[in-house]
């Protein structure tokens, strides 16, 4: 498969102590000058990508700047979000543009979810074996 | 003693007693529920986080909204 890159779930442990495999995304997201490596949760449940508070003042993102506000559903619910595009760099494929919603909460993980995520890549998960798969739409054969 | 002897034995038993025996079996459920929620380390009217966002149209539609606008700068620079 060209272009498609391989990851390894990672073992995260959960508030009852037990170890689960997560399918954890490392990525660099860009905003003009600023980067920074992080990894994020490659959720196909989430309707869209999410971005906790911190890493967006970390890009050196503005908060009033944001012209379009997000109403989130679910626990997001309760926090005030924005719409944010990045520039994201996974591995050694090109990178993207992917749009956020950018929650005014700390304790949200970092989600790569349907929108925009999903739209730009196809996803194979190998929970069994864990590891996935990513393919650019664009490459997939 | 099997259920239907132990029905039989609480007819028996005056109104004072029938509640008593409704009291200890009701606190006994509690516990026995208290424990197995501690166990599975989830407590009754607990508050759990899922963090997925899940029918989320109107973000949906927000974040094509500033793809396109985005794309259309782009285009035009």
């Amino acid at each position: 498969m060209p272009n498609s890159q391989r990851f390894p779930y990672t073992a995260l442990r959960n508030a009852l102590g037990e170890v689960i495999p997560r399918p954890m995304l490392t990525a660099q997201l860009i905003n003009r000058e600023q980067s920074i490596s992080v990894s994020g949760l490659v959720d196909s449940g989430a309707d869209v990508n999410v971005l906790p508070y911190r890493l967006g003042v970390a890009l050196g993102l503005i908060w009033d700047d944001q012209r379009y506000t997000i109403y989130l559903t679910g626990n997001l619910a309760n926090f005030e979000a924005r719409a944010i595009i990045l520039s994201v760099q996974i591995g050694d494929l090109p990178p993207i543009d992917l749009a956020f919603a950018w929650v005014s909460a700390e304790q949200v993980p970092l989600i790569f979810g349907q929108t925009n995520f999903f739209e730009t890549f196809d996803v194979c998960f190998y929970r069994t074996e864990e590891y996935f798969i990513i393919t650019p739409k664009n490459f997939t054969s | 003693m099997t259920l239907s002897n132990l029905l039989i034995e609480l007819d028996k038993l005056n109104r004072s007693e029938k509640l008593r025996v409704i009291q200890h079996l009701a606190h006994d459920l509690e516990t026995e529920v208290a424990a197995e929620a501690q166990q599975s380390g989830l407590t009754p009217g607990g508050h759990y986080e899922v963090w997925s966002p899940q029918d989320g149209g109107k973000a949906v539609a927000t974040l094509h909204k500033l793809l396109q606008d985005h794309q259309q700068t782009k285009d035009a620079e």
